[in-house]
């Protein structure tokens, strides 16, 4: 098992959470910004977050082990306001998406699927109930007379070699939940039979049971609900990871959220929003937002407008750092600034108090100092060919964008470099600002270049053909970027957003590299108000895990430019015309928005 | 039979393929046409006495129909000229690499006219086929008849370039490989690794399981990623506990033998995907040893791009091996 000890910093893939001991769960699962009241709520929830949010821990964090941990006993769980029961069910790759299910054509494929997701669901709560619970917290007779009620679920017929092969491994009576285990194993290989006969026999039938919704799933609950003896108690079916379901298998989810049991069953959905494909059901209705399900999403990429997720990443931090041997649990302590950049910035803030006096004072004194000092760092680190290095904690937060394993990954790796110099856990009292840089530039490298493989799957190779100008488009925007904040002459100096002066088409060239940025995370979009009401328009913020490969302010927020289609298109071709075009434009100053006056 | 191992200087020249059984052609003579040189190189070497029933080329409509690769057309051309000298009737099955049904569904019926046979002799030149073609004809072949003597022909480079593949598409099981499942069992997944490092991590990435066995090739095919060298890697392999284990990239034997123990290692605490990424010879090493064990999953990783252009040059040894 992976051991935070040795990495205050370390991540787990979701199966591998499985082995975390609840304690350990509960111990690090900080709950402020996760929106967990919403989780808990008796709907169907659809928790949107890129991969490494935290959706898997805090799914992890609802199951019954970690709720009787946390209340103590059972009893007391289930005496609480909102009590549940949890089954976590990862939607993991290959185990439900077979391949073989292509070969059939889309209804067969559909009622496979819902069989096969009904009983990997019943086999994860039989092994919640076996696993999760005190033991010989069910009464005997109870759990037999579950164990045959579940088995009356299916059509006699059809399992009977089931019942078979589960009685030649354990009894009914003796152990009836492992029983249970091997007959919906048995189930799961008939079907694996099939799926492999089908392969190399096109007239293969399915001669299996097979079950829904209403015939399986719904009455399976209504036994959990029975066997605790809780009818109150709904049980939430957490599916973790359900991007990798085919498109059918969704609408299979999608069809048992339309049915609104939620005093039985609730539907929690964890997914990266752009690979859910569909919310249509199996009967080509759509579920809605409010009507059917709520949605909690982690994405938070603004981390200076949310200063919620810069607490929720100190907590995070300070919680493994006291759970870990290394010698402080101090964020900023851990995590330090370099000191000449800290030095040289507290001189620039005394100029800046100075010149605002000289200036008559134009506005308010600490808005003046706060919207020159950064700037006025990096052009002083670049007029002396200083590396700006990029670490301290409150910059590590803003570089992460919002996704916690952002920020835990590459301290991961800052740790693991400390490790290989030679330094014991419990002698790494601090990460060396030159390593926090290191760490992070090639972070930023490593997200332009491969960001794309992360959602290659969903690409069309039309849209493949866009990969490359919009690279060159993310290096023209963070030229300019650059050329702008180290520009002593600039105004607005620290600007990492562009708005769109003219129309774009979506079907354009240029319409689709944008889109495609978007799309891989390069862009995040947001909408401002126009001048003069003239309606909304798309603003695209460039993301900030890109800030130490261009040499920018992770930290900028105060502007944006306004570029014409023309120079965009220049700008997917050329980085040094695009550059010098747009800057000779800001001579005039004429295209430059404030920020602050449109807000 | 044994395994044998013939140098470039003598695989064309001195050693040639004969057929297997002395007295009668081989009932099936099985190529792919790669983009590679090296798609020639097993046929090229065949006896002028050789001869086979049926000869089959299989070809990806993929590369075939890329108007950038005149490679692929090219060797299939080369190889229907040098085939009808040898077989009786040479046809061509025209798969797909992207679209599993419809690879299944080509190979199916090309391979359909021998289930007809008691018994088969086939020589497979495995040299350049994608691995997911090679399993999925392989256990349709086995299907089909239940005395099958296969003889394996497999052409190693001299060199490959600088990268073989890129991105990633997707991760799919080979169909007949879909496994079975036991949701109280974590995942592993155990690589066969070869050059395609950057495959290999995207592959870690998609499936996230619990740990992960990275098989090395001995002989060393390339120095293990293990070794963490790009932050990427040290990222992916932190998530989860990562052993190693070796394997002989250069024997279907041997690596049958390795991949049997480290199944059997593993079985009972988790729930084994295999994915196969380093030479046939040990992609089929892996097939002799899941083709009877339902449980194990093996997945396949569709890069978004192959190196067309440079992805191997030149003939190091021909490799002749039995199933």
């Amino acid at each position: 098992m992976i051991d935070i000890s040795e990495n205050p910093f370390a991540v787990h893939s979701p199966d591998a959470l499985k082995k975390v001991p609840a304690e350990t769960i509960v111990d690090l699962f900080i709950k402020e910004h996760t929106q967990l009241d919403n989780v808990k709520e008796k709907k169907h929830t659809f928790i949107w977050g890129p991969r490494g949010s935290g959706k898997s821990f805090m799914l992890r964090y609802l199951e019954p082990q970690c709720r009787f941990e946390e209340y103590s006993t059972p009893e007391q769980f289930f005496e609480s306001d909102q009590s549940f029961i949890g089954i976590y069910t990862p939607c993991k790759k290959g185990e439900i998406d077979k391949t073989e299910l292509d070969l059939l054509d889309d209804r067969a494929s559909q009622v496979i699927s819902e069989h096969l997701l009904n009983l990997t669901v019943a086999e994860e709560t039989l092994s919640t109930l076996d696993s999760q619970f005190p033991e010989e917290y069910f009464d005997d007779g109870a759990l037999i007379k579950f164990a045959e009620r579940i088995t009356s679920l299916f059509d006699s017929g059809s399992i009977t070699s089931s019942k078979e092969y589960a009685s030649d491994r354990y009894g009914l009576e003796e152990n009836p939940i492992k029983w249970l285990q091997e007959l919906l194993m048995s189930e799961k290989r008939n079907i694996s039979h099939y799926l492999q006969e089908l392969s190399l026999n096109p007239n293969t039938n399915y001669t299996g049971a097979t079950s829904g919704y209403h015939d399986f799933l719904l009455p399976l609950m209504e036994s959990v609900q029975d066997l605790l003896g809780r009818p109150g108690v709904p049980i939430y079916i957490f599916l973790d990871d359900a991007f990798h379901l085919f498109e059918e298998q969704q609408e299979v989810i999608n069809t048992w959220i339309a049915n609104r049991d939620q005093s039985i069953l609730c539907i929690k959905v964890s997914s990266s929003r752009s690979r859910y494909q569909t919310f249509e059901t199996k009967g080509r209705g759509m579920i809605e937002l409010t009507h059917d399900y709520t949605e909690v999403d982690f994405e938070e990429l603004y981390t200076n407008k949310d200063k919620q997720y810069a607490k929720k990443v100190r907590d995070i931090v300070e919680k493994r750092l006291e759970l870990s041997d290394v010698p402080t649990n101090d964020a900023e302590e851990f995590l330090p600034q370099r000191e000449f950049e800290q030095n040289k910035i507290e001189e620039i803030r005394e100029e800046l108090e100075q010149e605002w006096i000289e200036e008559g004072e134009p506005g308010r004194r600490n808005d003046y100092i706060t919207r020159y000092s950064k700037a006025r760092l990096f052009q002083e680190l670049a007029k002396g060919k200083t590396k700006k290095y990029y670490c301290g904690f409150d910059e590590l937060v803003h570089i992460s964008s919002g996704v916690v394993r952002n920020f835990l990954e590459p301290c991961q790796l800052m740790v693991n470099e400390l490790k290989r110099q030679g330094k014991d856990i419990d002698e790494i009292d601090h990460i060396p600002p030159k390593i926090q840089s290191e760490v992070m530039r090639q972070n930023a490298e490593d997200f332009l270049q491969e960001a794309p493989e992360k959602i290659a799957k969903s690409l069309s190779q039309e849209e493949m053909q866009y990969l490359d100008d919009l690279k060159t488009l993310i290096r023209s925007l963070g030229e300019l970027f650059y050329k702008r904040l180290i520009d002593p002459e600039s105004r607005q100096p620290r600007v990492d957003s562009f708005t769109v002066n003219g129309e774009i088409p979506d079907d354009s060239d240029l319409g689709r590299v944008l889109k495609l940025g978007e799309r891989i995370g390069y862009f995040k979009v947001s909408t401002y108000s126009k001048k003069g009401g003239g309606g909304r328009s798309d603003w695209y913020i460039l993301n900030r895990r890109l800030a130490p490969m261009f040499k920018i302010d992770p930290t900028a927020f105060e502007g944006r430019l306004t570029l014409r289609p023309e120079l965009l298109k220049i700008g997917c071709e050329d980085p040094h015309e695009f550059v010098r075009r747009r800057l000779n434009l800001d001579e005039d100053q004429v295209s430059l928005e404030s920020f602050k006056t449109e807000q | 039979m044994n395994e044998k191992k013939i140098s470039s200087t003598r695989c064309v020249k001195e050693d040639t393929i004969s057929r297997i059984d002395e007295g009668e052609p081989d009932d099936l003579y099985f190529v792919s046409a790669g983009f590679e040189d090296r798609a020639l190189s097993a046929t090229e070497s065949l006896d002028p006495g050789y001869e086979a029933e049926l000869g089959l080329i299989y070809v990806n409509k993929e590369y075939f129909n890329k108007s950038e690769d005149c490679r692929t057309r090219r060797n299939l051309k080369e190889l229907e000229e040098l085939m009808e000298e040898h077989c009786d009737e040479v046809d061509v099955i025209m798969g797909s690499w992207l679209e599993a049904d419809e690879q299944l569904f080509s190979l199916r019926q090309g391979l359909q006219i021998l289930d007809k046979k008691d018994s088969l002799n086939i020589t497979i030149d495995v040299t350049t086929f994608n691995r997911e073609a090679l399993l999925v004809s392989f256990n349709i072949l086995y299907s089909i008849c239940d005395e099958i003597n296969t003889r394996v022909l497999y052409v190693s480079p001299q060199k490959h370039g600088n990268w073989l593949s890129k991105g990633h598409q997707s991760v799919r099981n080979v169909i007949g490989f879909a496994g079975i499942q036991n949701s109280s069992k974590p995942t592993l997944l155990a690589i066969l690794s070869g050059f395609e490092e950057n495959r290999a991590m995207n592959t870690i990435d998609e499936i996230e399981p619990a740990k992960v066995c990275v098989g090395v090739g001995d002989p060393p095919t390339k120095e293990s990623f293990l070794h963490k060298n790009k932050q990427r890697q040290e990222l992916i392999l932190n998530r989860q506990d990562t052993d190693e284990f070796h394997f002989p990239a250069d024997s279907i034997q041997g690596s049958y033998e390795a991949v049997s123990q480290l199944i059997s290692d593993y079985s009972n605490e988790y729930n084994i995907i295999m994915s196969p990424m380093s030479t046939k010879l040990s992609t089929l090493g892996m097939w002799k040893a899941v083709q009877n064990l339902e449980e194990v999953q093996v997945a396949y990783t569709i890069p978004s791009e192959y190196n067309l252009e440079n992805y191997s040059t030149g003939i190091d040894s021909m490799y002749i091996g039995w199933i």
